[in-house]
């Protein structure tokens, strides 16, 4: 069906249209970095759009992997002489083992409970974090070294800007092929019903396995960006809020959808940025909102306006 | 001898707590199916509230029962503005949404009473009671004594009154229960009232030892999910078994082991458990019938 | 040869023998019928043949494999499949998707094939749509391919899982009360497919209450009750035999002929 490749091509089309226009329009480096933020967190969520949204299994513990991704950043070039460049991929690679590896045990619970593991898992790594001080300085974070590539110093906003853009296009690239795949459908038939799928021959724990270090490395890859972008890295990226605000992200724009992704980052980076203005209360008012939006669009942002444009044009 | 007996102590006084916030959760799980994650909120509330009478002059115990109206208050609130109106949305969406409530209600805390740490005095003695060359604060005996009253109160509720009796028909079968004509709005917010008052009486109890802070209720939330799923969700023995057993844990672990690493821990245990009883220590088997 | 057989198969559940020492046989191009009361074990039968519940005694055979214990999916692959009693239809995706889905294992599934979209993937894709088109026709549910699964009445569900357990290719096609739901026209229609897919070759096990169908397209007959096996044999057997007229036949004509 050529039209449903043409499709898939077009959204990264256009995807890639905005990117390059706000990289142009951006007046400064405060909007540029705010702009990187909005594409590094939307590529960690993309991963929760195929564990979440395709595959149905829910993670409360996905910022382990940011963190992970982001100390890799840090310690990688410090203590091992690894060019910074290099570390996104090899977190990414330490991540992914990971992932694998606790997969198989975790994946076996289900609802709540396979909530309360993957919490805990992310529990875990962020404690780790905060507590081998020596290796990755405690609850104050450490530094991350730049990059230079050709004796020039990595440290404008704008080489981030595109460095994350570019990451992201690629990220929902992958992501827009699967569906429409074996593995796709598989996702999504393991998510309505794993009996009905595991008699078509799907073997149920290994594609939940394979989303599952799916998202880790999206997580992952997010996370060293991140460290890289700011030069720093906390343990409070590892954070059971840093997770909830994931899926927060995944869920407020639309849990199935690569765009809702985007929004919802979007979303979520920028209300704080907003509600700095209104200092003590700015915990207060992002926690309405969020009760307010999944209230009322209980399916997210982009469904909601699907549903809207197929209104107006009926 | 001392030293472990101290540990235990700490473990019980703390799994209590955690036994409490399990419990909320059970009472609300079991009628909606709904996980709350604003539960640890309440632990924060009567704590807070409780802080603030006695600091306008109000003596200890009507402070006390105030914390727990306001709690109870919130609860309801929680009920009618935010888990009704979201009707039959999907389970993540409302686990977001309670998400959302404990969020605005930490931002709420900290526009009222500030970011630092508030405490009141032990509520019969500063000096500790020795038991066994142990340490063991007074305020402790509250804690477990208070524990245990609530839950055998809740267990009165549950097992001898037509409300509890209600409660239970519709844990077991929602659509039956409301065919039988139980209300099921009522039920709802008893539930949510309910367990606002056990997560406040923990807050109010505990406070004296451990302090309050405006952002003390995500870990006390996540302590009491995993307390609940350790007992088995959904069983009410089972979250105060789960509750005691995660606290022992993680005491005997800060003891004997690392404190840096107890909570670490103590869910690690959790997921043992779980891998090995994939429905908790006290849970119903669910076996997917087709 | 014998396509698949069960020999002496029991379960139970918290005590209770929902089977006990049930067997049966069944050939290829042949309609094997399993019928009995409400709570006779029927589909408990068929979870575990299809490796959903462990039996707790007794064997099972596929192609004279031993297959007890094995995983569905693993089952899936050795040319058995099913559809069910309460659907277990995929229904936020499309019914096209929907049988496309039990392609699964004629697709040369790569995870990172798909991430890249191979071109091997397009190529695969053509010639699985092709095959659920054909399949979406042969249950009578063509015009329909792309809409949403869960917005199609029951009837239609239960033919799609007819098409989706068709597109794993089967062997032995296990059928739970397909024609539950469905207007006298469609059963008639039913019983043509069931009878079709048998003529192609494949073994078919058929549970089903509506007795006109099973008494018109089965070759043989395994009446169950209460888990055990009380009688087999040719439909007219079945129809003239005292134990089973007394346990079920007797039982549904006279709900049947209360009804009309
Ligand atoms: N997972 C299970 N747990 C407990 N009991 C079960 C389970 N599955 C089936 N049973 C019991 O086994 C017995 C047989 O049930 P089964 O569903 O196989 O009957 P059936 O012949 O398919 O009936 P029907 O014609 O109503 O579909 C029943 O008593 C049922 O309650
Ligand atoms: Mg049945």
């Amino acid at each position: 069906m050529p039209h449903r490749l043409s499709d898939r091509h077009l959204s990264v089309l256009a995807l890639a249209g905005v990117v390059i226009a706000l990289g142009w329009i951006l007046p400064n480096a405060y909007f540029l970095r705010i702009a990187t933020l909005v594409w590094i967190f939307a590529l960690a969520t993309l991963g929760l759009t195929v564990l979440i949204g395709q595959a149905g299994q829910v993670s409360l513990g996905q910022a382990g992997f940011l963190g992970v991704g982001a100390y890799a950043a840090a310690i990688l070039p410090t203590r091992y002489g690894l060019p910074p460049l290099a570390t996104p991929f090899v977190g990414a690679f330490v991540s992914g083992a990971l992932a694998f590896l606790v997969g198989r045990p975790i994946l076996r619970l289900k609802g709540h409970y396979l909530a309360i593991a993957t919490l805990g898992l992310g529990f875990l790594i962020s404690l780790v974090l905060t507590n081998e001080v020596g290796w990755t300085g405690g609850p104050d974070g450490m530094q991350v070294p730049r990059p230079v590539v050709f004796g020039v110093s990595l440290s404008q906003p704008s080489t981030w800007y595109w460095i994350s853009a570019a990451s992201l296009l690629i990220g929902a690239w992958l992501v827009l092929n699967l569906d429409g795949t074996t593995t796709g459908r598989a996702f999504r038939a393991l998510r309505d019903s794993e009996v009905g799928a595991s008699v078509m021959g799907i073997d149920v724990s290994r594609m939940k396995l394979r989303a599952f270090v799916l998202a880790a490395v999206y997580a992952s890859v997010a996370g060293s960006l991140l460290g890289l972008s700011n030069g720093f890295v906390t343990p409070d990226q590892s954070s059971f809020l840093q997770s909830v605000e994931l899926v927060t992200m995944s869920v407020l724009g639309g849990a199935h959808s690569v765009v809702g992704a985007i929004l919802g980052s979007a979303m979520l980076v920028l209300l704080p940025q907003v509600l700095t203005v209104m200092q003590d209360y700015e915990t207060l008012v992002l926690g309405a909102i969020v009760v307010v939006v999944m209230i009322f669009l209980p399916s997210g942002l982009v469904p909601a306006l699907v549903d809207l444009t197929k209104r107006l044009t009926r | 001898m001392a030293e472990l007996l101290q540990y235990i102590a700490t473990g019980i006084t703390i799994g209590s707590v955690y036994a409490l916030v399990a419990l909320g959760f059970t009472l609300i799980y079991n009628c909606s199916g709904i996980v709350n994650f604003a539960q640890g909120e309440f632990v924060m509330i009567g704590g807070m509230v409780t802080v603030a009478l006695t600091a306008y002059g109000l003596p200890l115990e009507a402070a006390a029962v105030g914390a727990v109206g306001v709690s109870i208050v919130v609860g309801i609130a929680i009920y009618i503005l935010a888990v009704a109106p979201a009707g039959r949305a999907s389970p993540v969406t409302v686990i977001i949404i309670t998400i959302g409530v404990s969020i605005f209600l930490r931002g709420a805390a900290q526009v009222l009473f500030g970011k630092q740490f508030h405490g009141v005095k032990p509520f019969l003695s500063e000096q500790p009671v020795m038991i066994l060359g142990a340490a063991v604060q007074s305020q402790a005996f509250l804690v477990i004594g208070g524990t245990a009253a609530a839950s055998l109160l809740f267990w009165i509720l549950l097992e001898r009154t037509l409300i509890g009796k209600a409660l239970m028909a519709t844990a077991a079968n929602r659509l039956a229960a409301q065919l039988v004509g139980i209300n099921l709005r009522r039920v709802m917010l008893i539930a949510f009232g309910g367990s606002a008052a056990i997560g406040a009486i923990a807050g109010i109890l505990v406070t004296p030892i451990t302090l309050t802070s405006y952002d003390v209720g995500t870990m006390l939330a996540l302590k009491g999910f995993a307390a609940a799923m350790l007992g088995g969700m959904g069983s009410p023995l089972g979250a105060m078994a789960g509750g005691l057993l995660l606290g022992l844990a993680e005491a005997l672990s800060a003891g004997y082991l690392s404190s840096a690493y107890k909570d670490a821990i103590a869910f690690l245990a959790t997921f043992a458990v779980l891998l090995l009883a994939p429905n908790g220590l006290l849970g119903r088997r669910s076996v997917n019938r087709v | 040869m014998s396509s698949l057989r069960a020999h002496d198969v029991s379960i139970a559940f918290g005590g209770i023998k929902a089977l006990d020492g049930v067997g049966f046989d069944v050939m290829p191009g042949e309609v094997l019928a399993i019928i009995g009361p409400n709570g006779a074990g029927k589909t408990t039968l068929f979870n575990v043949v299809s490796g959903l519940y462990r039996p707790t005694g007794g064997h099972i055979e596929l192609d004279g494999r031993g297959i007890e214990g094995l995983p569905p999916h693993r089952l899936a692959g050795m040319g058995l499949s099913r559809t069910f009693q309460n659907l277990q239809v995929f229904t936020e995706m499309t019914l096209i998707d929907n049988v496309l889905v039990g392609r699964h294992l004629r697709e040369r599934h790569s995870f990172l094939g798909d991430l890249f979209r191979l071109p091997s993937v397009a190529r695969e894709n053509d010639t699985s749509r092709k095959r659920a088109g054909e399949l979406i026709r042969r249950v009578g549910l063509e015009g329909r391919e792309s809409a949403i699964a869960g917005t199609m009445p029951y009837g239609a569900l239960r033919r799609l899982e007819i098409a989706r357990a068709l597109a794993t290719e089967p062997q032995v096609l296990m059928l739970d009360e397909p024609a539950a739901g469905c207007n006298p026209f469609e059963t008639r229609e039913l019983a043509a497919l069931i009878r079709s897919i048998a003529d192609d070759g494949r073994a078919v096990v058929l549970v089903e209450h509506d007795m006109r169908l099973v008494m018109s397209i089965s070759d043989r007959i395994v009446v169950l009750d209460r888990g055990r096996v009380i009688a087999r044999g040719a439909p007219a057997d079945i129809r003239s035999n005292a134990t089973v007229v007394e346990a079920y036949l007797g039982r549904l004509g006279a709900e049947e002929a209360a009804r009309a």
